[in-house]
């Protein structure tokens, strides 16, 4: 068995504007290098809080959070999600003023790791492009791209520091049924061969079926199905 | 690019279609500070020009220090010691003199009157003997290397001049007894201040000599100045003709006539000139049946406007053609052909500008100006007129001036002119037997209408036992110079040093600094205080310091006030200018608050790929600075531009508001237009550290996005 990549205990959310709604109430979650895991559950249930929770852009009220053994805490949040973390997001979010090629390598840039061609990273990504079959649209603004090869980008961006956990919120949420399929199919591959977590949020369940493990959100709680 | 920030940051600031308001807001801001940049630059580097100039000025008629003697010190037993002794001529001595005297105490008690009970008590060193109080100072001053102290003397007198100008021929018979001259007399109450003439930086100051200053000289060199020094001489009385054309002739061997000027109200062309079958066009004007007068336009079409111009004058004109054959002028129309009588004068319409040299054989021999032979070289309608004319109603327009002399020349120019001497070369007044002293003027005289070459005197009460007594030396005006802003400065006189000694001696001895002291100059003017802290220590080590006062030119008496309003207007200026750059940054604010908003996703996702808060500061914080940055350098492009074409655009400004832009009273003939490196380096500094201020607010606002807000799923 893999290492332990992200264990979260007693995660606890509360909202209180407009009204007081606890939406996590003692989430606890283990997930494995080379795991994949699948978070279902009806919306508003607050999947997306949980991700963005595990994925420290957001705090919690209570409970531990540790990441590749490392307990999350305000000050460390930003070094963990630049070499530890990445997301895909249902809605993309790449840098529209950018190049696919420049959006891939914006977290090395981040990261203040050399990005000239040539370079480790340059390099890295340009394999990414490769693998995610976007090679011939490295130089195109991302605006000019289909909503699949904008999906492929943000896959190839969030591989580009090789993280220990990738974060999915819906990522085939806007896509057709054949690109969703390319699109699972290249999350949950990277993440069996190169030992990486996996945590996907998702109402499709063809895709949640093919996770290691699937969990329902229902009630501030995770169960497993 | 190393810093992501500064990449995302530059990202930001290219304009975008998409980002339209965003560009046209930051393109507005840019166009501001540029504006505000070009306006400080010109205006700081325009007064820095201005406030250097003045001051320039104003150490070119003093010193940046200057030692003057206290009270303590004409109080002193070695002050008022001459004036009980005989050896000194019972008069007390100036610095200069104490510091050529050979005795330092001149007192004889066997042959002097007795020291009076409640005398001075001398000041000794500790030998026991008498302190040389001006030699000691003089010995710490030369002690400084790079500087040059110099005695100064000011005075103060009557200063009258006898103005004589040639009357215009039409007018001159009224006035015969003055031989075609009008005199009028200039009486001033003046300050006179000893020429230095190893001051280096008057020439800045000085004025150049102009046609009409040899014009006068040429006239008033002939004048014999024996009742100049009258208070109203009611003749003019002309030097033997040997003489007056000797002077003449040394007047030529340092200027040299290039061209004249016809008179504007026309000039009657001399018939000598008028080449041998060479036909002119011409107007008639009849007086009854006879000719009165016939007029030659410089140009054969300019016939029509002038016949016009004669028409509305009430004249009846005729065309005609004018021709000489064999000697003799006829007038041709055609019908008829009249031969012109030698007394119808035949005028050249409109001031012309002739070329000319004078006539080899004029020169040493003529006695008057107006007999000068002039050759000529004339064009008229196409066709030459040679030969010789007289200076005589004509004006001088060009000439060479020699600004430099050597010794191997007979005689000295009649202006202020620079000597070789050994290696270096010193400023001279020139001085003449017959005319007496020279005296430099500021250039309000110049306004008032005097030139160079006038004559007069200046007077000086003298009291003796008996009587006061007037007393006056003969002068003569050798260039002017520009006193700048010093509040003195229209009444100050320069003459030679004897002259001002001269005057002081005959006067009682004045108790105050401004009349005698020690000039120290030198070149590098942020000097002034270090050299001023320098005397009052040696004087301090000395036990002189009670005797002198030591100050530098910004706290001369009579420019103390100028500097500190210069000070303070400027300080007023930066200021505003400050508050200018902070209205002109301000947009800035405005376009990044705007920017922000706009760029929020994105900086959710660059939070979300692990940018840090201060990453996302340090964006908008570059954003701000280098829109102030890229203002600055467009601004300070176009204003290193206006500078350059300053004087264009004061003309141009200056004819479209119908009058001159700068008094150049106030501001000298030209404005300075070196771009100030102290403005540039203020613009370049505020504008950074206002923008950067004004990129704070908005980049906080950006670091306080929660990317989890941002990005959560829609």
């Amino acid at each position: 068995m893999n290492s332990v990549i992200i264990e979260a205990k007693k995660i606890v959310k509360k909202f209180t504007r407009p009204l007081d709604v606890e939406v996590l109430s003692g989430v606890d979650l283990t997930v494995h290098g080379g795991e994949s895991v699948a978070i279902m559950g009806r919306s508003g249930e607050g999947k997306s809080t949980l991700l963005q929770i595990l994925g420290t852009l957001e705090e919690s009220d209570s409970g531990d959070l540790s990441i590749a053994g490392i307990p999350v805490t305000p000050a460390n949040t930003t070094t963990i999600r630049r070499n530890r973390l990445a997301f895909v997001f249902q809605s993309y979010h790449l840098l529209e003023d950018y190049t696919v090629l420049e959006n891939v390598l914006m977290p090395a840039k981040i990261a203040r790791l050399p990005t000239h061609e040539g370079s480790e990273s340059h390099k890295r990504a340009l394999e990414l492009l490769e693998m995610t079959g976007l090679t011939h649209r490295a130089n195109f603004h991302t605006k000019l791209l289909s909503g699949g090869e904008k999906q492929r980008t943000a896959i190839a961006r969030a591989l580009c520091n090789d993280p220990d956990l990738i974060l999915a919120d819906e990522p085939s949420g806007n896509l057709d049924e054949e690109t969703a399929a390319i699109i699972h199919d290249l999350l949950l591959t990277f993440a069996k061969n190169k030992g990486k977590a996996l945590i996907l949020v998702t109402h499709h369940l063809p895709l949640a079926e093919m996770c290691d493990r699937k969990f329902n959100l229902h009630s501030g709680l995770l169960h497993q199905f | 690019m190393r810093f992501f920030e500064l990449s995302v940051a530059l990202k930001y600031l290219m304009p975008q279609r998409r980002q339209l308001s965003v560009s046209i807001i930051s393109l507005i801001s840019v166009l501001v500070i540029s504006l505000v940049v070009w306006l400080i630059v010109v205006f700081f580097s325009v007064t820095h020009g201005l406030e250097r100039n003045w001051i320039q000025k104003l150490i070119a008629l003093t010193a940046p220090v200057r030692v003057t003697p206290t009270k303590e010190y004409y109080d002193s037993y070695y002050y008022q010691i001459d004036s009980i002794s005989a050896e000194s001529d019972y008069t007390a001595k100036t610095i200069g003199e104490k510091l050529a005297a050979e005795k330092i105490d001149p007192y004889d008690p066997s042959f002097d009157e007795e020291i009076p009970a409640l005398w001075h008590q001398p000041d000794l060193t500790p030998e026991g003997e008498l302190k040389d109080i001006v030699k000691i100072t003089m010995n710490e001053i030369e002690k400084i290397p790079g500087i040059l102290p110099r005695e100064y003397e000011m005075t103060h007198g009557n200063l009258q001049l006898r103005l004589l100008r040639e009357i215009p021929k039409s007018y001159a018979s009224d006035t015969s007894s003055f031989q075609g001259q009008n005199q009028s007399f200039l009486h001033q109450n003046v300050y006179f201040a000893s020429f230095d003439e190893k001051n280096d930086v008057l020439g800045k100051a000085l004025l150049g000599v102009s046609a009409k200053d040899i014009r006068n000289l040429l006239n008033t060199v002939s004048v014999s100045s024996d009742n100049s020094r009258q208070e109203n001489p009611n003749s003019i009385v002309r030097l033997g003709k040997e003489e007056a054309s000797q002077k003449i002739a040394a007047l030529f061997e340092h200027t040299g006539i290039k061209s004249l000027k016809t008179p504007k109200s026309g000039w009657e062309i001399p018939k000598q000139l008028f080449p041998e079958q060479g036909c002119f066009d011409c107007a008639v004007i009849f007086k009854g049946n006879s000719v009165a007068k016939v007029v030659i336009p410089e140009k054969s079409k300019d016939l029509s406007a002038l016949d016009k111009c004669l028409k509305e004058g009430g004249c009846t004109s005729f065309r005609a053609k004018i021709e000489k054959i064999d000697g003799r002028l006829f007038l041709k129309s055609e019908k008829e052909q009249i031969a012109l009588s030698d007394k119808t004068p035949i005028v050249l319409e409109s001031g012309k500008i002739i070329p000319a040299f004078p006539a080899e054989n004029s020169i040493g021999k003529v006695s008057r100006a107006e007999e000068l032979v002039f050759n000529v070289n004339l064009n008229i309608q196409g066709k030459a007129l040679k030969g010789e004319i007289p200076l005589s109603n004509l004006d001088i327009e060009q000439v060479s001036i020699a600004l430099n002399t050597d010794a191997k020349k007979s005689s000295a120019p009649l202006w202020i002119h620079k000597v070789s001497e050994g290696l270096t070369n010193i400023r001279k007044l020139p001085s003449d037997g017959d005319m007496g002293e020279s005296i430099l003027l500021p250039k309000a005289f110049r306004e008032g209408g005097v030139l160079i070459g006038d004559k007069g005197y200046i007077s000086y009460y003298s009291p003796t036992a008996a009587a006061l007594q007037e007393q006056r030396i003969p002068v003569f005006v050798a260039g002017f110079y520009d006193p700048g802003i010093m509040p003195l400065g229209g009444k100050l006189v320069l003459a030679g040093p004897e002259v001002i000694s001269f005057i002081r001696l005959s006067q009682p001895q004045e108790e105050s600094g401004l009349s005698n002291g020690i000039n120290i100059r030198f070149d590098n003017l942020n000097r002034a205080e270090e050299i001023k802290q320098k005397l009052l220590q040696a004087f301090e080590k000395n036990g002189i310091s009670k005797y002198w006062k030591i100050e530098t030119f910004r706290e001369f008496d009579f420019t103390k006030d100028i500097i500190k309003q210069l000070k303070s207007e400027k300080n007023l200026f930066t200021l505003l200018a400050i508050v200018i750059i902070i209205v002109a940054c301000s947009n800035i604010i405005s376009m990044l608050i705007i920017l922000v908003n706009d760029k929020k996703n994105e900086i959710g996702i660059l939070r979300s790929m692990g940018a840090s808060s201060s990453s996302i500061t340090m964006i908008f914080g570059f954003c701000g600075i280098m829109m102030g940055l890229i203002g600055s350098v467009i601004g300070i492009f176009f204003a290193v531009i206006t500078l350059r074409y300053l004087h264009t655009i004061v003309g141009l400004l200056g004819r479209l508001q119908g009058h001159e832009m700068f008094n150049p009273a106030f501001y000298g003939e030209i404005l300075p237009n070196e771009v100030s490196g102290n403005a540039l380096g203020f613009v370049i500094i505020i504008t950074v550290i206002m923008s950067c201020i004004a990129g704070i607010v908005p980049a906080i606002k950006a670091c306080r996005i929660r990317p989890g807000d941002i990005l959560r799923s829609d």
